[in-house]
């Protein structure tokens, strides 16, 4: 399964539009795709709390307010505690 | 025939060459500057990839800080925006890049940032439709639309891709768009911005300072959109303590004020929530850095190369320390400083919140590693070079109209160096002259450094920054240290402030005089006195106000020229006599800076009851014995508010030609040169040509010369810069009058304000917003920067000359004042031309000046850059206060530094 480089562990952002990967060293586009067998970085949009509601845009499941919180799919999710795969 | 008759043109038929050369003559040739940088490896590939990089914005910090605030809404403020703070730090996705030493970054990107609706939502809910729009219809990767944009540099001047300028300065991911207007929506009627709003409208005089806002009289609110800054950090409780050791003493003192108010009814009750806010943002910056700490392990754990993945374990080791315990060694110092900066940048919109004099407040680590052999001098260099990317990588998210039109992009993390120490003496160190040789070794704009000039400053120290500025740096730049003394004791005495505690100040932001003061760190059972800020932020009180535009509204009873609006009630005075015209001037001044005194200390006010600093504040004396935070007076110093002016050149210029033209010699009437002003002198206004500069200016092919013959008497009338009496007596006056008024306005805090008179950039958007001056300066150009630097081409009589100008009143009685000076590259060529400039500088200090800086460039080559940018991305050069690459500074101050004398020799 390939991922686009910004949606991998291997990609290290530099700007909003391109960043290092880390296994090459090479600077890469963020849109584009990343070689096979790279790792998916936890993300909003990958987590199973996650219920989006329209484009980029959506809420968080685990979050404890009422109504619930919202939250954006693109969000980096490595330091969310409650981020389920 | 007049047809794009330039006003070089103009004025070369009349016999003025505006080709003038002080002091000699620069070679034909375009001339690089002498000193050529040699940094690390490792600094220089960390640079090329700064260089390569957009300022970037996401909304990781906001969406935590928002959740999390939003969810304690019955909280008491401080501990409920402590508790955003605390989820916000320790979400931060941790980003480390190859070959970095020196970790963190303000968002994961290299140069991240983010925006803060908090303070002020209200561009993006306004250009909610045009950012969602630019979202949309952003889907194709068109190579010819990423290649648009090298043109500014590392800013986003417009969307590509799937990329959305915002403010164009920023880029944003398109997914992030609905993100970001969805959690400014949050904030509308509860941000600083929209709290504040609705309370100064309770001023009655908000009507004016509005009108002040909106006819760039006075640039900016400054509760919503700097509210701190302009100071100096410090990092003393942490380097002593350790973060551990700073919760255990904020819990002990949690059980010794809870319920007891200690004699103080008002606010002595708030310093149990205070003490448990600080707990709780340490515990997010212990997050945040252990996070980083984490991602190093797990990088240590997949690298393949032997080298980089010792400095992944090293780097994590240093993390999990500093994380908890005061650090030991050089490398964990660095680090935790760096640390701590970052993190205080991430509380607040802040520009100018400078590191200080980090070369004393680091030597007590770096004499003990040298002596043990733990570093080497080259490895502290190379850590001082990366120091300089990372501090150049800051990047400040505010509006367009702050980070383009006054910061030009910069943050101001200045360090000083030199200075005296707590006993009187020399307190440049060898750490020093390394701070120094690593801004020569790896120029970047950041950290600038400020020279604190005593004359017990070693020759060869002193000459080592004469060389540095042969780089064309921009910096060291020299402040003079019995000046800033005397100031901060006039300004801060009154608080406590001592002679010997004096002597710890430093420069904040740009060239911020800042109290600061000695604390005694203890390392390895050696104590040392360090130095470290003191006081509240600067340069909020009344932001800059627009001399000369305030002398249009004079001449004009009070209406602005360019939008007609009657900004201030009409005095009805004829200005009959210069007294009238400059009583009139005052009163306006004063009317206006009171509009916007009260405006300000309501937004300010605003500011500390929801938004108050916890981290800035848990590290400044005395907060922490006092149990009170900023908003409670808990700093040392709060007497720092003060009143900025722009363009006071232009204006004391504009004043000697009226006196001169008008009163003294009657050659013309004030109507004839309002009606001239009014006519722009004849040519085109400069956003019609798009340049600001006045030699590009272009006659309207209508023109019937009607005007020449008076605008060159005005042209001719005295300047200053020349050692002239009759324009340096009109500075004078103003600087006695304006130093002592200054007095009368007075901070949320109650102290009373005290001047500052630097320009940053504003005398590029102020004077593209002032018509013409009765000096000759035409609409739309750029005012004189600084406020003693002469207006371009006016300082005829040498540098020295300029000088005397400068000095004619006593600079003590301000914050700062600036004079910038362009010197061509070859008229400072070897180790002679090295000692004139230090010679020159010494002269300027021994005479009373406070600050002098040097622009070391060929003018050529800056017309070369702003016609080929591509070429010219590392190019830096001095504007005011600060440096900054080339491209990435606006068109009008590009011209203005194009414009400036340069001296061939001195």
């Amino acid at each position: 399964m390939t991922f686009t480089y910004r949606d991998t562990r291997e990609f290290i952002p530099v700007d909003a539009d391109k960043g290092l990967d880390r296994l090459t060293g090479k600077l890469v586009q963020a849109d584009t795709d990343a070689p096979a067998g790279y790792t998916r970085l936890p993300k909003c949009k990958f987590c199973k709390n996650y219920m989006e509601e329209a484009a980029n845009i959506g809420v968080c499941g685990a979050s404890a307010m009422d109504p619930k919180f919202m939250a954006y799919g693109d969000m980096i999710a490595v330091t969310c505690e409650s981020y389920a795969d | 025939m007049t047809r794009n008759r330039t006003f070089k043109q103009v004025l070369a038929d009349a016999g003025i060459a505006m080709d003038f050369e002080a002091g000699g003559h620069a070679p034909e040739v375009v001339m690089d500057r002498e000193v050529k940088p040699e940094p690390h490896p490792r600094s220089a590939r960390l640079k090329e990839l700064f260089l390569q990089t957009l300022s970037s914005a996401n909304n990781e910090f906001p969406y935590w800080y928002t959740r999390e605030y939003m969810a304690h809404d019955s909280e008491i403020p401080v501990v409920r925006r402590a508790r955003a703070l605390k989820a916000a730090f320790s979400h931060l996705t941790p980003v480390i890049y190859p070959g970095e030493k020196l970790v963190m970054h303000k968002a994961h990107y290299f140069r991240g940032s983010f925006p803060m609706p908090w303070l002020s939502e209200g561009f993006y809910v306004a250009k909610e439709d045009e950012l969602f729009q630019d979202a949309l219809k952003r889907g194709s990767t068109s190579a010819d639309e990423h290649s648009k944009f090298g043109l500014g540099g590392g800013n986003v001047v417009r969307s590509f891709n799937r990329i959305v300028s915002i403010a164009g300065k920023f880029g944003m991911r398109q997914e992030e768009i609905p993100a970001l207007l969805k959690l400014s929506k949050m904030w509308v009627g509860k941000s600083v911005d929209d709290i504040g709003h609705r309370y100064e409208q309770m001023c009655p005089d908000y009507d004016t300072k509005e009108k002040c806002m909106r006819n760039i009289v006075c640039m900016f609110d400054s509760g919503y959109t700097l509210p701190q800054g302009r100071e100096v950090i410090n990092y003393y409780y942490p380097l002593e303590y350790g973060f551990d050791g700073l919760i255990e003493m904020a819990r002990e003192r949690i059980a010794s004020v809870a319920g007891n108010a200690d004699g103080d009814g008002m606010v002595g009750m708030n310093r149990l929530y205070n003490y448990e806010a600080v707990v709780l943002v340490i515990e997010g910056i212990q997050a945040w850095i252990t996070n980083y700490a984490k991602e190093a392990r797990r990088l240590e754990a997949i690298e393949r190369d032997a080298a980089q993945r010792k400095e992944y374990g090293d780097i994590a080791q240093c993390l999990e320390w500093i994380a908890h315990n005061p650090p030991r060694t050089f490398y964990e110092a660095f680090q935790m400083i760096e640390t701590i900066h970052l993190g205080v940048l991430n509380e607040d919109a802040i520009s100018g919140m400078s590191p200080g004099r980090i070369g004393q407040v680091l030597y007590p680590y770096f004499e003990q590693d040298i002596a043990a052999g733990r570093i080497t001098e080259d490895e502290v260099l190379e850590l001082l070079e990366l120091d300089r990317v990372v501090k150049t990588s800051i990047d400040c998210f505010a509006s367009c109209g702050v980070v383009g039109g006054v910061l030009s992009g910069n943050t101001f993390n200045t360090v000083s160096v030199g200075g005296l120490d707590a006993k009187g003496q020399s307190a440049a160190n060898r750490l020093e002259y390394l701070i120094l040789q690593a801004g020569m070794n790896n120029p970047m704009p950041q950290s600038t450094i400020a020279l604190l000039y005593d004359e017990k400053l070693p020759e060869d120290f002193l000459l080592l920054a004469s060389k540095v500025i042969k780089t064309g740096a921009g910096y060291p730049a020299f402040m003079n240290n019995e000046i800033g003394i005397k100031f901060m004791m006039s300004q801060y005495a009154h608080e406590g402030m001592t002679p010997q505690e004096a002597t710890a100040w430093a420069i904040g932001g740009c060239l911020e005089s800042s109290p600061c003061c000695w604390l005694p760190l203890h390392l390895n059972g050696k104590e040392y006195l360090i130095p470290g800020g003191a006081g509240q932020p600067t340069s909020v009180g009344i932001h800059f106000m627009s001399l000369p535009k305030i002398l249009e509204l004079t001449i004009f009873n009070g209406q602005d020229q360019r939008t007609m609006e009657q900004v201030v009630p009409p005095h009805d005075s004829p200005l009959a006599t210069y007294e009238d015209l400059w009583a009139a001037f005052k009163s306006y001044w004063e009317i206006m800076c009171r509009a916007v005194e009260k405006a300000n200390n309501i937004q300010h006010d605003v500011w500390r009851k929801n938004n108050m600093a916890v981290l800035n504040s848990l590290l400044k004396p005395d907060c922490l014995s006092r149990g009170h935070l900023i908003n409670e007076l808990g700093y040392r110093y709060n007497a720092t508010f003060n009143v900025e002016s722009a363009g006071t050149i232009t204006m004391v210029n504009s004043l000697a030609a009226l006196k001169k033209v008008v009163y003294d010699d009657r050659q013309a009437t004030l109507d004839e040169v309002k009606a001239a002003i009014v006519d722009n002198f004849g040519f085109k206004d400069a956003h019609e040509i798009n340049s600001f500069s006045i030699a590009d200016q272009q006659k309207r092919d209508s023109d019937d010369r009607k005007w020449d013959k008076l605008h060159f008497r005005l042209l001719q009338a005295p300047k200053y810069g020349n050692d002239d009496p009759y324009a340096d007596d009109i500075l004078r006056e103003w600087e006695e009058y304006f130093c002592e008024d200054c007095k009368n306005y007075t901070s949320l805090y109650a102290h009373p304000m005290y001047p500052c008179q630097i320009s940053v950039s504003t005398h590029g958007a102020m004077g593209s917003a002032c018509r013409a001056t009765p000096d000759g300066r035409l609409s739309g150009t750029t005012f004189a920067d600084a406020s003693l630097s002469a207006y371009p081409g006016t300082d005829r009589n040498g540098p020295f000359a300029l000088m005397n100008s400068a000095t004619v009143w006593d600079h003590s009685n301000s914050q700062n004042s600036q004079l910038n000076i362009k010197i061509h590259p070859s008229a400072i060529r070897g180790h002679e031309g090295g000692r004139k400039l230090l010679d020159l500088t010494r002269a300027y200090m021994r005479k009373g000046g406070f600050h002098v800086q040097y622009n070391v460039v060929d003018t050529k080559m800056l017309r070369e850059a702003q016609a080929r940018p591509e070429e010219f991305r590392d190019l830096m050069v001095r504007v005011a206060g600060f440096t900054q690459y080339w491209v990435e500074i606006g068109k009008s101050v590009q011209d203005e530094l194009i414009a400036r004398t340069e001296y061939e020799g001195i």
